[in-house]
């Protein structure tokens, strides 16, 4: 039977603000698990703290909610002992990109074939409206009390650095985008960062949904609002690499589209490489039964309760007499 | 106590004193003896002191004693630094190169010993200007010594084998201090050979070299110090022995124990396991013709590490960290978190000298109430804590137990004594490790059913599934929860969802067997109890020897879980004895203190110590007369050890 | 319990009692609007992040001469925001 959204969600009550661009990351995420036909208990979806933290607590799936910043490496974790699992990460930007920056980094390298999504909306709402590491220098919020004396991360270059094998950017209220956006992330073979820029109905009055539809600047000619946002893919861009040859040229042309904001803001697919080994691809080089018997499923003693792994080759080499 | 004999190697970082100690080792332990070695080093890589001590004796020895037997000295300052422990009797094989060397010229010693040198000097009414004059000094005291040609005989190696860079060839100073040590002890060489052959392993050119370097030492020695009458007898033994450090014991633990995953961040002395595992991480399986394979992630610092291994644990797998008091710190969150979701975690927790960097090389046991209150709020948990090697590998086994059938973090408290010390044991028995899982379920369990992972129930265990176990689903969150596992902030489900929590730790305190929390030495009736856990326990057996041997009866309560401390037990022991005394390696007698809030029970004598060494069986010993004869303080401080 | 679907425009149902120009009825079933009471002020077409609702002209209804209609109701997130912010409480959002 197929899967419809009520079936990726709980009875749990949604107690987000009105109008927050959570919704629309939540609904674009059940939306594509429904596309995925992947069932609820083959999902983990992983949380840290913040507003996004609630995200598992809403979707009927396997759900871990856990500490601020350590989303990854306990999503890591469990991606590791058990790689059947669909594990999708949601992170905020001070979550993810401030207090757990060190582990935004070490998992791009390692490549993991997960999928992260950043909820950015560039305050850290749940304790009420400082600025986030992604909040522009200079930018003053409403409970601030004096503007923001850090550059924000663009997290887009810094995951290219790290090793990201595909980095996107959506909107939280680009529902179609954003759902397509998440169903390439999970379908991608490697580690995938999904950035979505997010409103914060309540404590950022500046990156609201008039300033992303442009309401500040009316053309001239047509009478509407220019939209700050715009479609990689509709302008002929194109992050994906083929051949090895096209990792630097794409890198930089990644690197490049990364470091436009303000007037034109681009969503959409920056980069992607499927060349590059997964972790979960190592690990089987060294441990050949892992991809079979990952830790998860290993049978680690017999209907006894007597163990079955043999340590005696290692006994052996230790052996000094007999 | 003259039945054994204690060897010393010493000399800079790098220059090969491990690799001489792990030779003369087990050279002793093919020959029959039994050898327990302790490594001293600094948080250098090349050039500070460092020195290994390996104790021989013809039956099983569990401590060091301060005293040296044989010292090899590499370097000028190995003299200087070790030159009061050798014994009466004893001997120094020294460079003769270094008889001239003015002790000034010696800048790798630290200020804080200069001073206590000059103290030393002063006291003994000495002024000796090189390391000559202090060999003169300590030959008074029958100590002899044994000056041998470094340099000539390297460069006499090097014309054999064709090599002339005199620096590739000062690499085997050790081995010619090695075979000079054999070579007077008349030794068979035989086993010496066999020993070099293990270490050098796959290096056939290094071995043939070092061979060479034995053999010249070795002769040198037979010829002009052939009346050293150093007794090293071999012994024969049709006994399985194996000869191993504390953290190979703990690894080994851990596999036959069924660990799947496990994470670490480098850390002196712990990293030392995790590089262990790795490299037998694959291995067979009893009754298969498959190989299994653990899991070990080298993550980016130790939060990930213990998340990591709690996401791991989330899946089934039976999961573990391991690190020292610095990781432990940073690990404090990620381990409430276990705490509130009842994950089974295992944390092999090596302790070093604190607090902070503290001493990051050195022994020390002052984390036993860190371990037990660390994190915010209360949770249950319980601490294992493994007085000798042998202990490592089983506590390390059946860690995974306690942390399966109470659903909660364990933790294996291990010591730096423990960790890099070595010791000759009957072998370990795999059979006596038993594998009990607590109530696990599986799919079949669930489907159809609406689990709750964190039901309340009447065993008071709330059975555990797998994460990803198709037919069901459940939440995990830090917040305080439902049983479904939704965030709450209800009174009443707090009120219950905490009671069941920590009601866990009376479950294990009803369940886990005596004989599992304690070991009892000595005789029920002894006047006095000595009260002690982790690495002091073997220097505690010896002392108890020695003074029974002069007629003086102890027994001794050594602690194996001190959480959830065995109360009742305790209480029996302690009710009974008219003088308690605790030993411990740390400043304030945290166990000792721990007693005293559950039981009300204090101590009469404190033996402590916290100069970053463990403690020697000699030591304890004269702590232990001085109680007995009426001298001692309530606190005895214990600084022995160089 | 939902009342019975009397009618159908704009891609949403109608629902209860419906005699324009006087009752309108409830439009829409998961972003739900009781057009008999909304007065016409314009918070939910401005709230709505993915533009769910529009202006609809109700000459000759009591309350007032236009309406906000969900015309785009399949495009609901379910945030609530029209449903929070409305002054008379006229729309009701269900998760379907």
């Amino acid at each position: 039977m197929a899967l419809k959204l009520s079936d990726y969600r709980t009875q749990v009550f949604n107690d987000w603000c009105p109008g927050c661009g959570n919704f629309g990351i939540l609904t674009s995420l059940q939306m594509a698990l429904v596309d995925l036909a992947v069932k609820p208990s083959r999902v983990v979806i992983i949380s840290g703290i913040g507003c996004h933290g609630k995200t598992p607590h809403f979707v009927n799936a396997y759900g871990v909610h856990t500490l601020h910043g350590r989303a990854l490496p306990f999503a890591i974790g469990i991606k590791l002992a058990n790689p059947e699992l669909e594990v999708i990460v949601h992170g905020g930007d001070g979550d993810g990109l401030g207090i757990g920056a060190g582990h935004f980094v070490n998992t791009g390298r390692r490549n993991l074939d997960m999928t992260y999504i950043i909820h950015d909306n560039g305050v850290y709402g749940l304790t009420k409206g400082q600025a986030s590491p992604t909040l522009k220098l200079g930018v003053k919020t409403k409970a601030m009390p004096k503007p923001n004396i850090n550059e924000g991360i663009n997290p887009i270059a810094l995951a290219l650095a790290a090793g990201f094998t595909f980095i996107a950017r959506s909107y939280c209220y680009d529902v179609g985008h954003l759902k397509e956006t998440i169903k390439m992330a999970v379908k991608h073979k490697g580690m995938a960062l999904v950035i979505v820029q997010q409103w914060c109905p309540t404590y950022n009055e500046i990156n609201t949904k008039g300033w992303y539809n442009g309401e500040d600047r009316i053309d001239p000619v047509t009478g509407k609002p220019i939209p700050r946002l715009y479609k990689l893919e509709e302008n002929g861009y194109d992050g994906v690499v083929r051949k090895p040859e096209d990792v630097l040229p794409k890198t930089v042309a990644a690197l490049t589209k990364a470091f436009e904001w303000d007037d034109k803001i681009p969503i959409g697919v920056f980069y992607q490489n499927e060349l590059v080994s997964t972790f979960q691809e190592r690990i089987s080089q060294r441990i050949t039964t892992y991809p079979g018997t990952p830790p998860a499923k290993e049978i680690i003693a017999d209907n006894m309760g007597e163990p079955v792994t043999s340590i005696k080759k290692m006994l052996d080499e230790l052996k000094v007499t007999g | 106590m003259k039945n054994d004999f204690i060897w010393m190697a010493g000399g800079p970082q790098g220059s090969g004193v491990d690799s001489s100690a792990n030779i003369f080792a087990r050279a002793c332990c093919y020959g029959g003896l039994h050898v327990y070695g302790k490594r001293e080093y600094s948080s250098n890589i090349k050039g500070l002191h460092s020195y290994f001590h390996i104790r021989v004796s013809p039956s099983e020895v569990g401590a060091i004693v301060n005293r040296v037997d044989l010292l090899c000295t590499f370097d000028a300052e190995s003299v200087v630094r070790h030159i009061w422990e050798v014994s009466p009797g004893g001997g120094i094989i020294c460079d003769t190169g270094i008889i001239e060397t003015k002790i000034s010229s010696i800048l790798s010693l630290p200020f804080a010993f200069i001073e206590e040198w000059n103290k030393s000097l002063n006291e003994r009414g000495l002024h000796p200007e090189t390391v000559g004059d202090l060999l003169d000094e300590v030959k008074k005291n029958n100590v002899r010594i044994y000056p041998i040609p470094y340099l000539e005989m390297l460069k006499e190696i090097g014309k054999e084998i064709g090599e002339e860079q005199l620096s590739k060839l000062t690499r085997m100073i050790n081995v010619l201090t090695l075979g000079a040590s054999f070579g007077l002890a008349n030794y068979d060489k035989e086993y010496v050979e066999k020993a070099i052959n293990m270490i050098f392993g796959k290096k056939p050119k290094i071995i043939s070299m070092n061979l060479l370097a034995l053999n010249k030492a070795y002769d040198y020695a037979r010829k002009n110090f052939a009346d050293a009458g150093i007794n090293l007898k071999t012994i024969r033994t049709d006994e399985q022995r194996i000869f191993l450090q504390g953290t190979q014991a703990v690894a080994l633990g851990k596999l036959a124990g069924g660990c799947r995953m496990q994470t670490y961040y480098p850390i002196t002395p712990a990293a030392d396991e995790s590089e262990y595992i790795e490299e037998n991480q694959v291995f067979e399986i009893t009754g298969s013709e498959k190989t299994g394979g653990i899991l070990v992630v080298q993550t980016e610092d130790e939060i990930a590490a213990i998340t990591m291994a709690i996401g791991a644990a989330l899946t089934g797998a039976r999961s573990a960290t391991s690190t020292s008091g610095p990781g432990f710190s940073l690990m404090a969150e990620g381990l409430g978190w276990a705490g509130i979701n009842e994950v089974p975690v295992v944390i092999n927790y090596y302790q070093r000298g604190g607090p902070s960097t503290g001493l990051p090389t050195r022994h020390g046991q002052d984390d036993l109430r860190f371990a037990i209150h660390a994190s915010h709020g209360e949770f249950p948990r319980i601490i294992v804590c493994s007085g000798d090697i042998e202990e490592c590998f089983y506590d390390a086994a059946r860690a995974f137990n306690y942390a399966e059938r109470y659903q909660t973090p364990v933790i294996h408290l291990i010591d730096k004594a423990l960790a890099n010390s070595n010791k000759s044991y009957k072998m370990f028995n795999p059979t006596l490790v038993k594998i009990e899982r607590g109530e696990l379920l599986t799919e079949a369990d669930v489907v159809g059913k609406n689990y709750r992972r964190f039901e309340f129930t009447e065993s008071g265990i709330s059975p555990r599934l797998p994460i990803g176990t198709p037919g069901a689903v459940f939440w995990n969150t830090g917040d305080e929860h439902n049983e479904l596992g939704h965030i709450t902030e209800e009174s009443m489900m707090r009120t219950r969802m905490h009671e069941k929590r920590m009601r866990k730790l009376e479950i294990a305190d009803r369940e886990i067997q005596e004989k599992e929390r304690v070991n009892f030495f000595g005789d029920e009736d002894a006047p006095m109890t000595i009260v002690s856990w982790g690495s002091p326990k073997g220097a505690i057996l010896e002392a108890m020897e020695m003074l029974r041997k002069d007629g003086l009866r102890m027994n001794f309560v050594q602690v194996r879980i001190p959480h959830p401390l065995p109360r009742k037990y305790i209480e029996r022991i302690l009710g009974n004895s008219s003088k308690k005394i605790a030993v411990e390696g740390n400043y304030s007698g945290q166990l000792a203190g721990i007693i005293r809030e559950e039981t009300g029970i204090l101590m009469d004598y404190f033996i402590l110590k916290w100069n970053g060494r463990p403690m020697s069986a000699d030591e304890v010993y004269e702590a232990l007369l001085n109680i007995v004869q009426n001298r001692a303080q309530t606190r005895q401080v214990l600084n022995g050890g160089s | 319990m939902k009342k019975p679907v009397v009618g159908e425009h704009n891609a949403h149902k109608i629902r209860g009692d419906v005699k324009p120009p006087e009752k309108l009825g409830i439009h829409g079933t998961s972003v739900a609007v009781d057009q008999d009471s909304c007065e016409g002020d314009g918070i939910c077409i401005s709230v709505c992040p993915v533009n769910v609702f529009n202006w609809i002209s109700s000459p000759g209804h009591a309350t007032s001469s236009k309406k906000s209609d969900p015309v785009n109701e399949i495009d609901c997130i379910f945030c609530r925001a029209c449903e929070s912010q409305c002054p008379v409480r006229a729309i009701k959002i269900t998760e379907l």
